[in-house]
């Protein structure tokens, strides 16, 4: 069980999150792109041996989307940072 | 029977107070403090199991959770199979049972398999019995027969009530020995929140295994005081660390009450792991004969409970630490008869220690052999000149060396390696958990401490805390000299190196030649390591042993992979205090009590709602019961409750922007007072929800979801919201689910029911069309009223705050009595939705289509600047051939429903061609009912290219009594019932 640093919650354990995987930005022109490349952006994702940026949203808490860093390896999250951006 | 209780002595019992209890029928007595299988020893009951393949007669060889041979069966205080008898504590009127032995333990039948054992090896099963393949079935129950352990209770225990606790604290400290009481008080007096956790009752670790009055006792006292009256600690007894996982987050069981042990669930910041060192026997032909026991468990049993295991002992090891043993054994009373070492010389200490006693040391001498079946008779050593003598001994305590109790550390990701010094497995060092003390390799208290105030010392750092060091424990430095097992392979007589799983060395020969040299391989082709021990005391006899059989360094193979949990956790503790039906909680509206009362049969949907399927009437079938509610639906008027529906209120200035990227239908030009049937995609143009969005006012919008996807919905709300659009959109969006319930009136009679009730809002068609909203009151509560249709016919829903609704539920049906109401439940609902073509999320919507596939081209607006999911929308109009498009089926007339899920096969294939061929299946049915308005079985299904096909004739598939056979059915257009829709805008 993960603790997540939520930025508005303070560390919170795993269970009041969901994960959704690697994050990867929509397009700002989808219109633009050819099949191949909008398959890509909805199907391919790197998936590295090194830390990648995830999405979590704290379901049970500030229902806040999060992006979070976290090494595969440790398990340490570098990085954890709500989305909106800031007012 | 010859082990005894001493006349003094045993650091845990009471001597005052006795205990009665009971072995295989037979009444024994026992002490308070004892084991189970302290208590046995006690009575001279040395034989306690038979062995797990080849029955052979089993006793202790431990004295605590290294124990591979007392697993016994409890049936008072509790029915529970695999007791571990070294570290079960006796009560009163403990009855207990060996697990095998047929008839009796004594004289067990199955012990043929012993002399059969040329024809048992390990992973015989895979080589024998094979053929003929017919009787397979029958040897397959006769070896399960043979080898299950244990039998389940016939019926669940009464809740015991288990607890779940919470704890977080600075340090966590796993062991309570020398090291682990000192790293506890250092950092406790530093300014840490610590806890201590130690499995045995009282704190000493090892030092528990030594003669009362001993050096060390009185720093451990101090220390005990001083951690039991400081504020910052925590020291919990009885109490054992089964797991680490991510963040500092460990598992402990609290088993000081067996039968009602409490889960700890503990977040730590760091961790000090103070869990010792575990003991390897020797090995030798028939070296698992009862009497035979590990040296250190000889000295748990005089020390702790006053057990003398035997009265004629043979103590044979290859290292110093096990010398400690027989001068224990020899001051309290045993006759040692001789002390046999590999080494052909060790330090001279030992020997003038032994010889002050008298007695008898026999360097570079191992032991050859052992007599006795049920009890150890007689011991052979032979010296290194190849001279054997007998010893008339009814105890032989064995050591064959020490490795680190290293589950923590490798759960942790935490390496580990064979030290050469050593001859057994130590931590490699750093990283995120610290061994410290014993398990950290050394063997002497000076090194010990060393390690643990080096461990303290980290800890203090990381954490920022300035050391105020309690007094160290002075004691002299202990012997830790160790050597090879020496193990002479190729001398007759079975080699046990797994006692739980009956593996010896013959097998690992064995596993060797035919490949699977590997440890882990080994684990799984032999068994070893895989009993409830979990290979304590040979998984490092193995590793070594193979690495010795390939010619590899002793320390080349490491042991096999450690999991979580250390050692077996109950069910019923991991269930905690909720247990049954509290695991997963139901849902329920607030009209639920009145569901159940009128005889509905519940079902579980969505997400964990309890909702009612059908009423039946006494004497009624299902069939009838849905028939005669569909009837009343679209013949007079229908009462549901739709209240699990998802809701959701979006406000603000750019709801509208939110709204149009997340449906396919233009929403602006809505106004207040107006709705839509909205579907919304994925960004791969799949359906992930359909529902309704309404204008309630100028920035306030009301959408409805499926019920299935309501928690999916509004993530995926607050995804675009926060994710797709950062945040710069002025709008809010609340779920509002179970805050407001749903009542549905539907059919022909719908007006004159709201009217019987009283309703301030004019119903006519002219005030209040379809698709639109209004705000009024009904039976005196506050309501609004919806006109959407899921059923096909007139339609009103009825949304007011969840806590009224079941008072204007009553009214609704007792006035409706008059009308023919009938209350509906979800099977009614799905055969009208079916009869009218209407989409189901689950049932048409499977995750791959789009809306155009579903017929439903005319909710999207590709015109629209953009949209979730409108370029794969691009992409697939592109592609339209082959598309799945959902098609209506009709069977013959008379004939019963196809199967839901049945596949339609390909033109040109038959059954038996269908196998090979890649893609067999054309289409699928979605939804199959008999349906009341027609009087013929009717169906949805999902087919290729289906819009072309209709009036064609498929072939689909139906189970049969042995495989499948194919029906005949007819594509028609997916609605069977209004195709114009005129009845639900009435």
């Amino acid at each position: 069980m993960l603790q997540l640093p939520c930025p508005f919650c303070g560390p919170r354990s795993e269970h009041e999150f969901v994960c959704t995987g690697e994050f990867s930005e929509r397009p700002t022109q989808p219109e633009a792109m050819a099949d191949k490349a909008w398959t890509d952006h909805l199907y391919q994702r790197r998936n590295p041996d090194a830390p990648v940026r995830e999405l979590w949203w704290h379901q049970h808490g500030c229902r806040s989307w999060l992006q979070v860093r976290r090494d595969p390896h440790s398990q340490a999250i570098l990085e954890c940072q709500a989305l909106e951006a800031a007012q | 029977m010859s082990s005894w209780r001493l006349p003094s002595g045993g650091r845990l019992i009471e001597r005052g107070q006795t205990l009665d209890f009971a072995f295989n029928g037979r009444p024994l007595q026992g002490l308070q403090g004892d084991t189970l299988a302290s208590a046995l020893l006690a009575n001279g009951q040395m034989l306690l199991s038979r062995s797990f393949k080849y029955h052979r007669p089993r006793g202790l060889l431990g004295a605590g959770w290294e124990e591979p041979n007392a697993f016994l069966g409890l049936s008072v205080p509790r029915q529970e199979p695999n007791v571990l008898a070294t570290t079960e504590p006796l009560v009163q009127g403990l009855h207990a049972h060996s697990q095998r032995g047929w008839p009796s333990l004594q004289w067990d039948v199955m012990a043929v398999a012993d002399a059969l054992h040329r024809w048992l090896p390990a992973g015989f099963y895979y080589k024998a019995f094979k053929s003929p393949a017919w009787a397979w079935p029958w040897f397959e129950r006769a070896l399960r027969h043979a080898a299950g352990m244990g039998q389940v209770p016939e019926k669940a225990p009464a809740d015991a009530g288990h607890e779940r606790r919470f704890a977080h604290a600075d340090v966590l400290v796993v062991g309570a020995g020398l090291s682990g009481l000192w790293a506890a008080w250092a950092l406790a007096e530093a300014g840490a929140r610590v806890v201590l956790a130690d499995d045995a009752p009282q704190p000493g670790g090892r030092w528990l295994d030594r003669p009362a009055g001993h050096a060390m006792d009185g720093w451990i006292a101090l220390a005990q005081q001083a951690l039991d009256a400081h504020p910052l600690v925590r020291r919990w007894s009885c109490t054992q660390v089964v797991a680490q996982h991510d963040h500092g987050l460990f598992v402990a069981v609290d088993r000081s009450q067996p039968g009602r042990e409490r889960i700890w669930k503990l977040r730590a910041r760091h961790v000090l792991l103070a869990t010792g060192q575990i003991e390897r026997p020797l090995l030798f032909p028939d070296n698992d004969r009862p009497g035979v026991m590990l040296a250190g468990a000889v000295s748990s049993y005089l020390q702790r409970w006053g057990v003398a295991p035997g009265r004629r002992m043979v103590l044979a090891t290859n290292n110093d630490a096990a010398w400690t043993t027989a001068l224990d054994a020899h001051d309290a009373g045993l006759q040692v008869l001789a002390v046999a070492d590999l080494r052909p010389q060790v330090h001279p200490e030992l020997l003038a220690q032994a010889q002050a006693r008298g007695l008898s040391a026999h360097l570079g001498a191992r032991v050859g052999g052992v007599r006795g079946r049920a009890q150890l008779r007689a011991v052979s050593l032979v010296d290194s000149d190849g001279r054997v003598q007998w010893y008339e001994a009814d105890l032989l305590a064995v050591s064959g060396g020490w490795s680190s109790a290293l589950a923590l550390h490798a759960q942790a990701g935490g390496a580990n390696r064979y030290d050469a010094q050593l001859h057994g497995m130590v931590p490699v060092g750093g990283g995120l958990v610290r061994c410290i003390g014993t398990a950290a390799g050394p063997q002497d208290t000076p090194a010990c401490m060393d390690s643990a105030v080096q461990g303290v010392a980290q800890v203090a750092q990381a954490l920022g805390l300035r050391l105020k060091p309690p007094p160290l424990p002075q004691a002299p430095p202990e012997l830790g000299g160790c050597s090879a097992l020496g193990l002479h392979v190729g001398c007759r007589g079975k080699v046990f190196v797994d006692l739980a799983s009956d593996v010896t060395l013959d097998d690992l020969v064995l596993a060797h030649r035919e490949g699977y040299e590997a440890t882990e391989h080994l684990k799984r082709y032999t068994a070893l390591g895989m009993g409830p021990d979990q290979g304590r005391t040979s998984s490092v006899h193995g590793a070594v042993l193979m690495a010795g059989l390939r010619g590899l360094d002793a320390g080349a193979l490491g042991p096999t992979r450690l999991r979580p949990p250390y050692t077996p956790v109950p069910f019923a503790a991991i269930a905690g205090a909720d247990p049954g039906l509290l695991i997963r909680p139901m849902r329920r509206t607030p009209i639920t009590p009145w569901h159940e009362q009128a005889g509905a049969v519940m079902y579980e949907s969505g997400q964990n709602w309890r909702r009612p399927g059908y009423y039946p009437r006494p004497g009624e079938s299902m069939a009838q019961a849905v028939e005669r509610e569909c009837r009343a639906c679209r013949e007079a008027v229908g009462l549901y409750d739709s209240s699990p529906l998802g809701k959701f209120e979006v406000t603000g200035p750019d709801a509208i922007a939110l709204l149009e990227q997340v449906y396919t239908c233009r929403v602006s030009d809505l106004k207040p007072g107006r709705g839509r049937y909205a579907v919304m995609l994925r960004e791969d143009g799949r359906v992930f929800d359909d529902g309704t969005v309404f204008r309630l006012d100028e920035h306030r919008w009301w959408i409805t979801t499926t019920t299935g996807q309501a928690l999916a919905v509004h993530a995926w709300l607050e995804s675009v919201r926060q994710v797709h659009f950062q945040g710069r959109l002025q709008v809010f969006v609340t779920p509002v689910s179970e805050q407001w319930a749903a009542l549905v009136v539907c059919g022909p009679r719908a007006r004159q029911l709201l009217a019987a009730c009283g309703c301030s809002v004019p119903l006519e068609k002219v005030d209040f069309p379809f698709m639109a909203w209004r705000d009024g009151q009904l039976a005196g509560q506050a309501v609004r009223l919806f006109r959407v249709s899921f059923t096909g016919e007139l339609s009103f829903e009825i949304h007011l705050p969840a806590r009224r609704a079941p008072a204007l539920w009553q009214t609704l049906a007792q006035a409706g009595a008059s009308l023919g109401l009938e209350v509906m439940g979800s099977e009614a609902n799905h055969v009208l939705r079916v009869e009218k073509g209407f989409i189901s999320v689950g049932h048409e919507v499977d995750g791959c289509v789009n809306p155009l596939d579903l017929g439903l081209a005319w909710a999207v607006r590709m015109d629209k600047e953009d949209f979730i999911g409108k370029r794969s929308l691009q992409r697939d109009l592109a592609r339209p051939q082959g598309r799945a498009q959902l098609v209506g089926l009709l069977v013959e007339a008379g004939q019963p429903p196809l199967e839901e899920g049945a596949q339609i096969l390909r033109e040109g294939l038959d059954l038996a061609s269908a196998r090979a061929a890649p893609l067999a299946s054309a289409g699928f049915v979605t939804a199959s009912v008999w349906s009341p308005s027609l009087g013929r079985a009717v169906a949805l299904a999902l087919l290729e290219d289906g819009r072309e096909r209709h009036g064609q004739n498929v072939r689909v598939t139906a189970a049969a009594t042995k495989g499948l056979s194919l029906r005949s059915a007819t594509v028609v257009a997916p609605v069977f019932v209004d195709s114009e829709g005129g009845r639900m805008r009435v």
